[in-house]
């Protein structure tokens, strides 16, 4: 049973012993045990390395299993200290080797080592690493180098420094002014400034306050709450103990996917221990300030997320958004006063403490302060989580982090913000990503979720895939979302399938007024950006669409046909043998002919054809 | 006491009072179709948007559930707000296109056509869920409730089947502001076609009237946890005996 911590000396004490054996030179592998890497089976690399170091003999070694460090699409991860030598792609096969070699030898292996995607050269270092080097990873850093179930790992950090100072070096007020000097703005989707929300909760009459976290993340495709959770559970602690003592509070809630099982045994197990060390529980570190908390599971619909509906979930009612004419800070959670931020939000707060709003608010612009976490994905080179300062341009993150467009295809669109934000075009490219610069392109900021898109992307059936995906998420209770929507869906169908008019275009415009102005929650008013960017960037595909019954991307089944080139078909009878629906005649050795009236447009003759003579056109 | 305008109208309102509340008293009407004095106001057909403008903002809000909280200008037939009734009316016109009520307001809001596919289906429900929170807030049963989400969104029993807590008062169909729930009282019986539901009617021990169901009077005692006069005669009947 661990000690419990009794003063801010006892937790300096307890620092001072977890890092005396500290050598800066002594040799540690990390190795990432994110949900990504998992599906690349990083435990049975872990067993491996275990095995093999005991093996040699060389337990003094340590093996630390962290988080995820981002770079998902290479795993498994390992990183090998103090030189920092980053492998990727590592299997159990390749640990004997990495013993032999690199540990005990200090000696690189070639094949584990990751080659830029853009110049083809071999970079061995995580901090020369593009994908690495232009991030500003202050949060995530932590991820890399601690054990998420260990608490002492995060206390040897620095960890819970912030809390003690603020409970015996600030008042309350001062954590609020803090914040607010910061700058921090929620990362959940609004942007709102959080010690806004603070200071109303403070002062909104009430002897039961709560605090909660939002880690609901229902964005089809981020994940930045889990890893965060997974990767740092210690840093989402401390970031809500601060701001319950700040507001008052003394009961939380973290609300989470239950989708996420390893977030969920991470924070529970973060809990459990916070508690044993007296970070939680009556009377905080020694102080008179006491505070604890307790998880609710979300059921996964997206609107769950939804700040009201959130409450009523907590509630053990039916998740459905609630007018918000009165504000949470004074009737939220049971009607009490209520705090709520996302996951993110809520890590940013001990580093606030710590490093001073002057400095944090040094990172990022004058409106949009410190970092943001974005889930890059789409068709570019490296994908992951990237963490940003805000300011950086789209440029940046998609042609710098990112390595570029895949394939050497063309950049076309990088949508932002999650379902309902808005695509933006290659002459925005050099938009700051700031919360209000991306919501006067069109798009916003959302919760980070980053698409990139190529040429290859039809930006009607983009918009058609949002929407199809919101007005399935809509929960359906007010009409301007549950019809609008539909009405929404039903228009783009028609237009990916040829029979769209001209007129359509000023319903969409109708429609999307209807969703903005007349919808109950966030998911409605914010539902018609996919369109709205989309006609006012990309119009003329809407218009071939429509006029020239075209899909110039070539994506609309529809608008497209399959034909096979006389001059390219060797009749070498593959596409025939692959066609689901028989739509392909042709002896062998002589030209083949699709049947227009049988094909599906499954494109797998196009797929399968080694001698490019099939075309889409 | 807050200062009011309201469609040029200069009144006052105390804290917390509705907007739709102000209009009522001021004679300024304003469209309502999810709205009922009797249970708390959802805000969920949005008809009843209006503008306003509140600490220098200007935004639309639902008069049905938005409190008074500072001085209000309050504009219920602005450019916006008609234009937004009328998309209203347009998509719920297409969704229910034999409802009466929704033809009805359509056509004093200047719809005719939707522009959109229109339903072939006789259901008139707009899924304002006032049946849902009649049954569960007032009778108190709960034989109601909305299943699924977005547009497949409805009131249901549970599983779609005969609701073994419905009494068949009839609430449901009173609160009802599109007529999408019927009662049809037939050979001393009571069905409800929408929840498949039937019920055996009561006579009055007086007058001979069918008066309540079977499940109602069992209820009712229940909840009075006793016996009592209004169980076995008739209102009318009843009013009788007192005079
Ligand atoms: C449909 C919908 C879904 C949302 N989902 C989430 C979510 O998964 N996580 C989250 O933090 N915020 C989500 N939000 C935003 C929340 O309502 C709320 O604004 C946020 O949690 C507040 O925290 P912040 O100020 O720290 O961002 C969602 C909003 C809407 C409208
Ligand atoms: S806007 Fe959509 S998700 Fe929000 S309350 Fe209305 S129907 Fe539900
Ligand atoms: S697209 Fe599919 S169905 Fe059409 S010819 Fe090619 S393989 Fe056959
Ligand atoms: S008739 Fe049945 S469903 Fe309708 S309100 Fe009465 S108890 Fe509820
Ligand atoms: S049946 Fe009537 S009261 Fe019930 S949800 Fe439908 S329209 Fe509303
Ligand atoms: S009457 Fe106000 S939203 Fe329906």
């Amino acid at each position: 049973m661990a000690k419990k911590i009794n003063s801010w000396n006892d937790l300096k004490a307890l620092y001072k012993e977890l890092n005396k054996d500290l050598d800066p030179k002594s040799q540690w592998i990390a190795i990432c045990e994110g949900t990504g890497c998992r599906v690349y089976g990083c435990l049975d690399v872990s067993k491996a390395l275990e095995g093999e170091l005991n093996k040699q003999n060389l337990t003094k070694v340590k093996i630390v299993h962290t988080g995820c460090h981002g770079f998902c699409e290479r795993g498994t991860l390992m990183v090998i200290h103090p030189e920092g030598i980053f492998y990727s792609r590592v299997k159990p096969e390749d640990v004997k080797e990495i013993v032999e070699k690199t540990v005990k030898n200090h000696e690189i292996i070639d094949r584990l080592v990751y080659v830029d995607p853009k110049t083809n050269s071999k970079i061995p270092y995580a901090k020369d690493i593009p994908f690495y080097k232009f991030q500003k990873r202050v949060l995530l850093s932590r991820n890399e180098e601690i054990n998420p179930t260990l608490i002492t790992d995060y206390i040897a950090h620095g960890g819970y420094n912030s809390l003690a100072k603020a409970l015996f070096e600030m008042a309350p007020d001062q954590v609020i002014k803090e914040v607010k000097d910061a700058g921090l703005r929620g990362r959940g989707g609004g942007g709102f400034l959080a010690a806004r929300k603070w200071e109303s909760s403070r002062k909104a009459e009430g002897d039961v306050k709560y605090i909660i976290c939002n880690a609901d993340e229902g964005d089809p495709g981020a994940y930045m709450d889990r890893s965060i959770i997974e990767g740092n559970p210690h840093s989402v602690l401390e970031g809500m103990i601060i701001g319950a003592y700040a507001v008052g509070s003394s009961n939380g809630y973290i609300y989470i996917r239950h989708e996420y099982p390893l977030a969920m045994h991470h924070i529970t197990e973060a809990i459990k221990q916070a508690r044993e060390y007296g970070f939680l529980g009556e009377n905080v570190l020694g102080s008179d300030f006491s505070f604890d908390l307790k998880i609710s599971r979300g059921g996964g619909a997206f609107v769950a997320g939804e700040s009201s509906a959130l409450i009523q979930s907590i509630e053990g009612k039916v998740a459905e958004p609630k007018a918000k004419y009165v504000h949470m800070a004074e009737h939220g959670l049971y009607s009490k006063p209520t705090v709520l931020n996302n996951v993110e939000t809520w890590a940013n707060v001990p580093l606030i403490i710590d490093m001073g709003s002057k400095k944090y608010s040094e990172i990022g612009t004058k409106t949009s302060t410190g970092t943001k976490i974005f889930s890059l994905v789409g068709k570019i080179n490296n994908t992951g989580l990237v963490e940003v300062p805000m300011g950086i341009s789209l440029r940046q993150i998609i042609f710098d982090i990112g390595g570029g467009i895949k394939n050497n295809k063309k950049f076309k669109a990088v949508q932002t913000g999650g379902p309902s934000g808005g695509v933006l075009p290659e002459k925005l490219l050099d938009l700051p990503v700031d919360f209000d610069r991306l919501t006067e392109a069109g798009s916003m900021m959302g919760s980070g979720g980053m698409i990139v898109m190529d040429e290859d992307n039809c930006m009607v059936d983009v918009a058609k895939y949002f929407i199809a995906f919101l007005q399935e998420e809509s929960c359906g209770k007010c009409v301007p979302c549950r019809e609008g929507l539909k009405q929404m869906l039903e228009i783009l169908e028609k237009i990916c399938s040829g029979k769209g008019e001209m007129s359509d275009l000023d319903t969409l415009n109708d429609l999307s007024q209807l969703l903005t102005d007349g919808s109950l929650c966030g998911l409605g008013n914010s539902a018609a950006n996919p369109v709205l960017s989309s006609l006012q960037y990309f119009r003329d595909e809407y218009e071939t669409h429509i006029k020239d019954k075209k899909c110039p991307a070539k994506v609309c089944k529809a608008l497209i046909k399959y034909r096979i080139i006389e001059d390219k078909c060797t009749g070498c009878h593959l596409c025939l043998k692959n066609c689901p629906s028989h739509a392909i005649t042709g002896q062998v050795k002589k030209l083949h002919t699709i049947h227009d009236d049988k094909c599906i447009k499954c494109g797998i003759c196009y797929d399968v054809c080694k001698f490019d003579a099939v075309i889409k056109e | 006491m807050f200062k009011v305008k309201i469609d040029g109208i200069e009144t006052e309102a105390a804290p917390e009072t509705t907007i739709l509340e102000v209009a009522n008293r001021e004679l300024v009407e304003i469209p309502t179709l999810c709205f009922n004095d009797n249970v708390e106001p959802r805000g969920a057909c949005r008809i009843c948007t209006v503008e306003v403008e509140i600490w220098g903002r200007k935004r639309l809000v639902t008069a049905c559930n938005y409190p008074i909280r500072g001085d209000i200008v309050i504009d219920t037939k602005s450019e916006k707000v008609m234009k937004l009734r009328r998309l209203i009316l347009e998509v719920l016109l297409a969704r229910t296109p034999k409802s009466e009520r929704i033809q009805e307001l359509a056509k004093k809001y200047g719809v005719s056509q939707p522009r959109f596919t229109v339903e072939k289906t006789d259901d008139k429900c707009i899924v304002c869920g006032l049946c849902v929170q009649v049954c569960r807030d007032i009778v108190g049963v709960s034989a109601l409730s909305l299943s699924e989400r977005g547009i497949l969104r409805k009131p249901e029993t549970p599983f779609d089947e005969a609701s073994s807590t419905c009494i068949g008062c009839g609430s449901c169909v009173y609160i009802c502001p599109t007529d999408a729930v019927t009662m049809i009282d037939k050979d001393g019986k009571r069905f409800f076609p929408r929840w498949k539901t039937e019920f055996k009617l009561v006579k009055c021990e007086s007058c001979d009237n069918l008066f309540m169901t079977d499940a109602q009077i069992k209820y009712l005692k229940k909840v009075m946890g006793k016996d009592d006069p209004c169980l076995h005669y008739c209102p009318n009947c009843l009013a009788l005996f007192k005079k």
